[in-house]
């Protein structure tokens, strides 16, 4: 998985970005002065920074302009009255941008976007005996290719991609069904428990009592 | 309509009028003045013809004894040849009737021939487009039964008359045209200024608040001028203060949002993170732990802004105060820091017996102590001192720490400013504590001053006025009122 680097001062904030980056199972470093991200970036080569605009000793659009030449996705952390200088930032190179408070499902889907679109991750999930390939939507047990509809295919990437984070049915229903569809959340349910009958899923893919599902994978 | 086309149209109609009745009077008045002249040389004239007429009919009568139309008409034609040729005719009626008459033009009724015995008429009339004057009356006794009539052409004054009034028209004309264009000028120049003030009135009402009137003179313009200048300025100045403030309060709404950001950001991130996530137990103590910590932060925030708020508008009640005691109530505030970082308070107090409010003071003493603290390495150095000087006192708080840079110390009073935002961010400050300190020390007409050099040290003065001095301890202990208005200056 991708190593992604989170320039922050503050620690809470920096902790709460790692700590969620490990749990679906990106490699996470933090720095926390904008003087010491250039010596990090050649040390530890990153896939991708999530970099805040206010840093003590160089500001965020600054070191942007030093880390556009090294063709690293870049997401901005900025303050919601820093929101006219997303424009700046966008214009740097940045990829994308966050605004602080933010949720943490957001910062994740975000990430995974701008990774895909720099397709660093090699986008296949192991699990014992279980091999999805998330490029070419096929999923093989035992070598032996099981076939998923589109929207099971659907609950699954989004549930691998979430790994280790409750989803609530409302929630899945949004990013499987999209917004405007009429059903009801019990077309999760069915789905979630095909899925898990198919893939032999039924102790990973988790009820959370009151909350949703979620897929547990040993960290 | 324009001022001054207003002042140009008025000043214009009067002298017209005026001019005209002025000329008009005076044209009348000399045309009647002649006319008297000539009236009366043409009676004098008259008069020694009538009286040599006279005088011939009686010597010729007291040759013939007789006297008849025919001898009458001998002895006045040589008068009435002579004068001819002046404009003057006359007649001569012997009773009703006429004897002589050489007056060219026919005439019709007579209205001048028409008098009783013994009197004189004298009329002027026109007769066949000229003017004539009539002077008629009855020779003296034994003739008076002859009556010579007089007439002589008046007419040149009447053209005369015709002649000054047509002058008087072109002569009014001409000054009317010239008075026009200098009228013009004139007024133009003199409401220059006006239209001026009217241009810049303009350009304030635009929003262009600096703009000034440059119109000097000591006239009612010069006077409105300076006045206005004198409004734009006042007014420039409250609009000043007002944006001002409003900028100042904006600023303080960004900072809080900013300072909020973070604390809500990670309460709830770890909310959900405890919420939604799989985690380890570890991890969840940590979520925990950030989650209290950030709470606190925020409740510290919401009191320390609500002192603000509080002290905007607040009295304060003052009583005595040992600092001794204060100091070391602080310092046992502060323990868990001082020991911490090995910290050495020193004391050096000329002055300890104050008047203040007790909360406010205490609340000053440990915002500045605890910035110190803040600033200093392990092992650094505070020194709280105060000393008399001139007749308050000086309470001074120094450190030995990192410092601010010259260029931050006037933003330092200003809320949420913070020295160095990530290493007081992580000792939990809000940034709130010196504007704090400012509204204290403004409650207590104190002067707060702060030096500091990067790495060498801070040193924040604050400078009381004698009334903060406990009154027996004055030299002047008989004003009591620790607080009244003069402090203040």
């Amino acid at each position: 998985m991708a190593k992604i680097m989170v320039v922050e001062d503050e620690a809470a904030i920096a902790d709460l970005i790692l700590v969620n980056l490990r749990l679906v199972g990106y490699t996470g470093i933090s720095v926390d002065r904008g003087n010491e991200v250039m010596n990090s970036i050649e040390l530890h080569k990153p896939d991708l920074i999530i970099l805040d605009v206010m840093l003590p000793g160089k500001d965020g659009f600054s070191l942007m302009r030093e880390i556009e030449p090294l063709q690293i996705p870049v997401i901005f952390l900025t303050a919601k009255e820093e929101l006219n200088d997303k424009i700046t930032g966008l214009k740097l190179g940045a990829d994308d941008y966050i605004v602080k408070p933010f949720a943490i499902i957001e910062l994740l889907t975000r990430i995974e976007t701008v990774l895909k679109r720099y397709k660093v991750d090699g986008n296949t999930f192991v699990l014992d005996n279980l091999e999805v390939n998330l490029d070419a939507h096929t999923v093989l047990i035992d070598n032996q290719p099981i076939e998923l509809t589109t929207k099971e295919f659907m609950l699954l990437e989004i549930l691998i991609r979430n790994k280790n984070i409750a989803l609530s049915r409302e929630k899945l229903l949004e990013l499987v069904w999209g917004y405007d569809y009429m059903g009801e959340t019990r077309t999760v349910d069915v789905h979630i428990q095909r899925l898990r009958k198919k893939l032999g899923l039924d102790d990973k893919i988790k009820t959370v009592f009151k909350m949703g599902y979620r897929l547990e994978v040993p960290r | 309509m324009k001022f001054w086309q207003k002042a140009y149209i008025c000043i214009i109609v009067i002298f017209l009028i005026g001019f005209d009745i002025t000329v008009f009077l005076l044209i009348n008045k000399s045309y009647s003045l002649s006319m008297q002249e000539k009236y009366s040389t043409a009676e004098n004239e008259r008069h020694v013809i009538q009286a040599s007429l006279q005088s011939r009919i009686s010597g010729a009568s007291a040759l013939y004894r007789e006297i008849n139309a025919k001898n009458l008409k001998m002895y006045i034609a040589p008068y009435g040849d002579y004068y001819a040729n002046q404009n003057i005719y006359m007649e001569l009626y012997y009773g009703d009737d006429i004897v002589y008459s050489d007056f060219p033009y026919t005439m019709g009724a007579r209205p001048e021939l028409d008098i009783g015995q013994g009197e004189k008429s004298t009329i002027a009339r026109e007769v066949d487009g000229a003017l004539y004057y009539f002077v008629t009356g009855y020779l003296e006794e034994p003739y008076s039964n002859i009556k010579f009539v007089y007439i002589k052409n008046v007419q040149d004054l009447a053209d005369y008359k015709a002649q000054m009034i047509r002058h008087a028209v072109i002569i009014g004309v001409v000054i009317s045209i010239l008075l026009s264009i200098l009228l013009l000028f004139l007024l133009l120049r003199l409401t220059r200024p006006i239209r001026k003030l009217n241009q810049i009135t303009e350009e304030i009402a635009g929003g262009n608040y600096q703009k000034r009137a440059q119109i000097n003179g000591k006239d009612e313009i010069g006077e409105f001028a300076g006045n206005f200048n004198a409004m734009a300025d006042s007014v420039q100045a409250h609009i000043q203060k007002l944006s001002d403030v409003t900028e100042e309060r904006q600023r303080f709404i960004d900072n809080l949002a900013h300072e909020m950001s973070t604390p809500i950001t990670a309460i709830m991130g770890f909310g959900e993170f405890l919420k939604y996530a799989n985690y380890t137990p570890e991890e969840g103590v940590k979520a925990i732990d950030y989650i209290i910590h950030q709470s606190e932060r925020m409740k510290s925030m919401a009191h320390k802004l609500m002192d603000l708020a509080r002290l905007n508008n607040t009295e304060i009640a003052p009583q005595t105060i040992d600092l001794r005691d204060m100091l070391a109530y602080v310092e046992s505030t502060l323990e868990q820091n001082i020991k911490g970082k090995h910290v050495q308070v020193e004391k050096d107090l000329q002055v300890f017996l104050i008047v203040g409010d007790k909360d406010l003071i205490e609340s000053l003493l440990l915002n500045i102590m605890e910035n110190a603290l803040r600033a200093l390495p392990d092992g650094g150095k505070i020194e709280v001192k105060t000393r008399r000087e001139g007749d308050g006192f000086i309470l001074s708080i120094a450190d030995n720490g990192t410092g601010i840079a010259q260029g931050d110390i006037p933003k330092v009073f200003e809320p949420f400013y913070r020295a160095d935002k990530s290493r007081s961010r992580a000792y939990g400050g809000a940034g709130l504590g010196l504007s704090l300190c400012k509204q204290i020390c403004d409650l207590h007409y104190a002067r707060m001053e702060i030096s500091s050099q990067p790495d060498i040290g801070t040193t924040i003065a604050i400078k009381f006025s004698k009334f903060t001095i406990l009154p027996q301890l004055r030299d002047d202990s008989e004003i009591t009122k620790p607080y009244d208005n003069s402090a203040s200056s």
